[in-house]
Parts: structure tokens; C-alpha cells; sequence
């Protein structure tokens, strides 16, 4: 049975309709990761699983029960809200019970449940301090502690880092991901930040003005993005997307761009003509400098430094594309190279449907 | 800028006179009220009483109905403003937290109601309680000052409770509250300042009432300490000394308010300015 069941739901605001036929099954256990720009529909979606917002039609199941008429309080779910909602007048130590204290729990176990929280979140120092007096980090913690006492099976977090530092956000993720492995609860974490999102999930679901545009590991979501949506969505930098039309060079199809053959993988589908978008992972854009005129003349216009590698822009038959290269490749602005890319390696999009047209896995 | 001596003479001057301005009536209220009947009208006037007495009070204290009168006053002006508070929390958290079709239409009619003056309401006021028999009643007394209150408390309160994020009382809901829970438990003890200062301001109009008890309450046991205060001018006298040991008394209770809750009035009234 899964834990989190959604079946074709929608919703209508008025005319506008923010979620669109969205099926998801959510394992136990499971940390389901909604990734989406703004506006797409990611937040409605957890807020509804959470019952702060109603559905117009479809199902949405909770360790087998259809919730769509329990109202919030009933879910038996923790939530962990963008802005922490901690309560300003209560103590950590208030916040963390106020659930425990409705449901009229002893005094003791109240007590024992707090505490236990605390000690899992390092919070035990501050119990009696007023959200006012912590720090983001600790507010977040409290946030989530306050989950926790709950002893709820499924979790709901609403981009619960975006009022980070970016120092503290990495370090939360681990957090978060390590007591999602303590606990063993399922999660359902929504953020924009699709690092985060690849970092942190078991399954991303990718979603776009309210409809779901790709379910997958991480990996099948970068390594095999199912539209250009989710090609351009996913990885950062982003793929480098270049318009041209299918043609076939020796009997194999390839890719004509601006007068340049570019490889496809042997499993693409398409008519020679057919209007294609080309794909490439920065790290997949192979830069040379040693001359080979099989190769694709390009110039270098931007270099940038990350640490472990360089962004190299570069400037590739009028369009700029970006590379992936080790630090210690002696590049410079201006400078003229050759790129190359890899049959296997590379994406092909319908240009006018957006859909992938490598048809197999690889 | 640097400003010269003779700026902050001239800053210091302008404030005294400000000061007397202000004080003044307070001053001769609460002198005169230790005066003597004599005194009190003699010519040339006397800033400080010449032979102090507390023979006012006396009187006042013993003149039958006037702790009748200070007693209902307390419980109309504790009645308005327990019954604006009330009302108005409730309205004032409904117009922050839900959406619904007329709202700000609501809003505005609200905010209208507070610019027409008190005084055209009060022949439809006269009307509706006699036809529901409030009329001569403490308690039609109490509606129709709620009526005036209460747009200010609802216009007040949703001030404050707009500055309370939604999702406070969505988690409290998540936590397992219902919405009156998690308006009570969570909202409520945020907005304590500015409940405070809304419940004191409808106290204070209506403890300072004069024209709607005047209008809507006839039977002489019933009348609150204004109207009492007025039936110490005579057609041919005016006891001056008695009045003004009457007002002293009648300021003596929203003195003791401000003293008891100045910390909250003072954070109320200040935080409707920067939150509104």
C-alpha cells in the first residue's frame, strides 16, 4: 500500500486551473521531492495533501484512507511550513507540545516526547528560549522538531530552506536527510531549487504550470529527461539546447545544425527534416585545442572558475553554449577551440512537441 | 543640522505653552473641586484653593443615585466594550482570513460608518429599540454604543491580525487545532496589544457618553454618571465645586485603565501605526 496515493486531481481557482489530471503514488518511506518553477502548482499540490487546500476533483489517499473530506487537523500529518510558522509567544519547548497538549496528552509523556525531539535536533539548550531569540537555523529545527513530537507518518515540507543563507541551506539538507533516514517517515518536500531537489529525493516529481512533466529518480531525470522542459529544468548549468533537423549522414541519423553534422544517439527516432532541439550536459561538450578540422570550430567569450572546474561560454556557429571542463585545462578569453560531443551522450528533442525522441534508455 | 540656543528656547517655550494648553483643564478641574461653593465663583479667580476642602466630594458621594449612576456607567461602558471586543476580534479575523465575495465592499461600508457623525443614528437607534423594547435599557444603550465601536475594533484588530502570517494558524490546524483553537491558542495572545487598546477605546467612549444616554435612557435609576453630572446644573445655580468632584471621580476610573494597561495601550497604539 502506498502512503501518499494521488489519483487525477485538480484544482480550480475561479477560471484558473492550478493543478491538472496529477497522478502520483508516494512509497513508504519514500522522499518525494516536487521541483517545479514558480507558480507551477507544487505548493497547491502539497497544501492539499495537507488539507489546507481543497480539491475540486480526484482522490488523494493517506496510508489507504481518502482524506478529501478530513480536514487538517484529522490527516495525522506534520508539516513543516517556508516561513517555520513557529507560534512567537510560546517557548521551543511550548511549540514542540502544543500538538501533544490538544490531544490532552500526561504531563509526563508530553515531557518525554519533547525531550526526546530535542535531543534528535540538538535543541535541548534551547527549550526555553521564544522563537524570537533563535537563530534561522534553530527556528528550523524547532520547526521540524515540532513535527516530529507528532510522531506522524507522512511529513510535508514547503520549501523549508528558501530563507537560508546558502552555508546553512547545504548544511539543513544533510539534516533533513539524515532524520528522514532516522525516522523512516515518508516526506513530500517541495522547493524550486532543483540542487536541492537532486540532492535530497529518492523520486522527483517535475512539475510545470500544474501539470507533471517527468516522475524519476534523479538520475533518470538528468540522464534521461523526457522533454526539453525537464532537460533545461534539471542540471546546472543547464543543457545546452541547440535548434536543427534531423538528417542522415552514412546511413546513421545525426543532427543538422547550421551546416554542422552533430551526433544522435543510434535509438533516436524522426523523419531526416524533422524540426529537432540538440542536447548536451555542459560536461558533455568536449572542448580540443589541438586543430582536428573534423571537429566544430568554436571561441571562447567567457571563462569562469568554480573550484573543482571551469565554465567555459563559448561561442558555437552564433549561439553560445556552455562547457564543463577540469580546472587545469589552460583556456583563455578569445581563444579559438574545437568542441565535439558523444552519440551517446547527447538528447534529442521534438522541436515542436518538446517530447524526447531517444526512445530506449541508455 | 546644528540648531542654535535660541532654536531650543523657542522649541522649549512652545512646548510649556503646550503643556498649560493641555493641562490646564485638568488643573482647574481637580482645584476647583477642593474649593468652596464660594470660592469657587469668586472674582477675581483663585488658581489654587485659598481653603482647601474636600466638602465636594462629601456631597457628591452622598447625593442619592450618584453611585448608581458610577455603577452604570461601569457596566455600559464594560458592556460596550466587552461586546465590541468580542464581536470585533471574531469580524476582524474573518475579514483577514477568508475571501469571500463582498469583502472589501464590507470593508469600506465599515469605514463609512465611522465618518457620519454619531448623532444622525440616533433617531433610527430610538426607533429599533422601541420596536424591539430596548428602549430605556441598559442593554440598548450598550448596542447602540457597540455600533459605534465597533467599526474602529473590527478596522483595528484585522490591522494586527493581517501581521499574523496564515500559516500560524494553519499549523496550529496541522497540529491537530480546529479554527477556533488556533485562533484562541495562537492568534489571540499576538493581538493582546491591540485587543487591549480597542477594548479601553470603546470603554473610554462610552464611559465619556453623554448623547446617547441622554437620547436612548429615560428612568432616572438607569442613567449613567455623565447624565448625572448634567443634572447638577440647575436652572438657577450651578454647583461648580460638586461638578467638578464628579468629574474628577468620573476620570478616576480611565486613569486607573491607563495606569493598569499603559504597556499595552502604548505597544497597541503604536503597533496599529507602523502595521496597520
Amino acid at each position: 500500500m502506498s502512503a501518499v496515493t494521488i489519483r487525477d486531481l485538480n484544482k480550480h481557482y475561479s477560471s484558473y486551473h492550478a493543478i491538472r489530471n496529477i497522478s502520483i503514488d508516494i512509497e513508504p518511506r519514500e522522499f518525494v521531492v516536487l521541483v517545479g518553477p514558480s507558480g507551477c502548482g507544487k505548493s497547491t499540490l502539497l497544501r492539499m495533501i495537507a488539507g489546507l487546500e481543497s480539491v475540486t476533483s480526484g482522490d488523494i489517499d493517506i496510508l489507504g484512507r481518502t482524506v478529501n473530506q478530513v480536514p487538517a487537523k484529522d490527516r495525522n500529518i506534520a508539516m513543516v511550513f517556508q516561513n517555520y510558522a513557529l507560534y512567537p509567544h510560546k517557548t521551543v519547548f511550548e511549540n514542540m507540545a502544543f500538538s501533544l497538549r490538544l490531544k490532552k496528552q500526561p504531563r509526563e509523556v508530553i515531557d518525554q516526547r519533547v525531550r526526546e525531539a530535542a535531543a534528535i535536533l540538538d535543541l535541548e539548550r534551547l527549550l526555553e528560549r521564544k522563537p524570537s531569540q533563535l537563530s534561522g537555523g534553530q527556528r528550523q529545527r524547532v520547526a521540524m522538531g515540532r513535527a516530529i513530537v507528532r510522531d506522524s507518518k507522512v511529513f510535508l515540507f514547503d520549501e523549508p530552506l528558501s530563507n537560508l543563507d546558502a552555508k546553512l541551506r547545504v548544511q539543513m539538507r544533510t539534516e533533513i536527510r539524515a532524520l528522514h533516514q532516522r525516522l523512516g517517515c515518508t516526506t513530500v518536500y517541495v522547493t524550486h531549487d532543483q540542487i536541492e531537489a537532486m540532492t535530497m529525493a529518492d523520486r522527483i516529481v517535475v512539475m510545470n504550470t500544474g501539470v507533471v512533466e517527468q516522475v524519476g529518480t534523479p538520475e533518470e531525470l538528468y540522464d534521461r529527461p523526457a522533454n526539453l522542459f525537464v532537460a533545461s529544468f534539471i542540471g546546472s548549468p543547464s543543457m545546452n539546447l541547440l535548434e536543427g533537423e534531423i538528417a542522415i549522414e552514412e546511413g546513421a541519423p545525426c543532427v543538422d545544425f547550421q551546416g554542422h553534422r552533430l551526433p544522435c544517439a543510434p535509438t533516436a527516432t524522426g523523419q531526416p527534416g524533422t524540426k529537432v532541439t540538440f542536447g548536451a550536459r555542459p560536461e558533455h561538450v568536449h572542448v580540443h585545442t589541438d586543430g582536428d578540422p573534423e571537429r566544430h570550430n568554436a571561441t571562447i567569450t567567457m571563462v569562469e572558475l568554480t573550484g573543482p572546474d571551469r565554465i567555459v561560454v563559448l561561442e558555437f556557429a552564433g549561439e553560445t553554449i556552455v562547457a564543463e571542463m577540469e580546472k587545469r585545462t589552460p583556456l583563455s578569453v578569445g581563444q579559438r577551440v574545437e568542441v565535439s560531443f558523444q552519440a551517446d551522450e547527447v538528447h534529442l528533442f521534438d522541436t515542436a512537441t518538446g517530447n524526447s525522441l531517444v526512445s530506449a534508455p541508455r | 543640522m546644528q540648531h542654535g540656543k535660541g532654536f531650543w528656547l523657542f522649541v522649549a517655550i512652545a512646548l510649556f505653552v503646550m503643556a498649560i494648553y493641555n493641562l490646564m483643564p485638568f488643573f482647574w478641574m481637580i482645584s476647583s473641586s477642593f474649593k468652596t461653593d464660594i470660592e469657587v465663583t469668586s472674582y477675581p479667580a483663585t488658581l489654587l484653593p485659598q481653603a482647601f476642602t474636600t466638602d465636594a466630594y462629601a456631597r457628591i458621594w452622598a447625593q442619592e443615585g450618584f453611585v448608581l449612576y458610577f455603577l452604570n456607567s461601569i457596566k455600559v461602558s464594560g458592556g460596550t466594550a466587552i461586546l465590541s471586543a468580542t464581536v470585533g476580534v471574531f469580524a476582524a479575523y474573518g475579514f483577514s482570513r477568508f475571501r469571500f465575495q463582498g469583502r472589501t465592499a464590507l470593508m469600506a461600508t465599515l469605514l463609512v460608518t465611522q465618518m457620519l457623525p454619531g448623532v444622525l443614528l440616533v433617531g433610527p437607534y430610538f426607533k429599533m429599540l422601541s420596536l424591539v423594547d430596548l428602549y430605556d435599557t441598559h442593554l440598548g444603550l450598550i448596542l447602540a454604543q457597540t455600533s459605534i465601536t465597533l467599526p474602529f475594533t473590527v478596522w483595528m484588530l484585522k490591522g494586527y491580525i493581517d501581521t499574523i502570517p496564515v500559516e500560524i494558524d494553519q499549523a496550529a490546524m496541522i497540529d491537530g487545532a480546529t479554527r477556533l483553537q488556533s485562533l484562541v491558542h495562537c492568534v489571540f495572545p499576538n493581538i493582546l496589544p491591540g485587543l487591549v487598546a480597542t477594548t479601553v477605546f470603546s470603554f473610554l467612549l462610552a464611559w465619556g457618553d453623554l448623547l446617547w444616554a441622554l437620547c436612548l435612557i429615560t428612568t432616572p435609576e438607569k442613567q449613567t454618571m455623565t447624565l448625572g453630572i448634567t443634572n447638577l446644573v440647575g436652572q438657577f445655580r450651578v454647583l461648580w465645586s460638586d461638578i467638578m468632584a464628579a468629574t474628577v471621580i468620573g476620570c478616576a476610573i480611565p486613569a486607573f485603565f491607563y495606569l493598569l494597561l499603559q504597556r499595552y495601550l502604548i505597544t497597541g497604539v503604536a503597533g496599529a501605526a507602523v502595521k496597520g
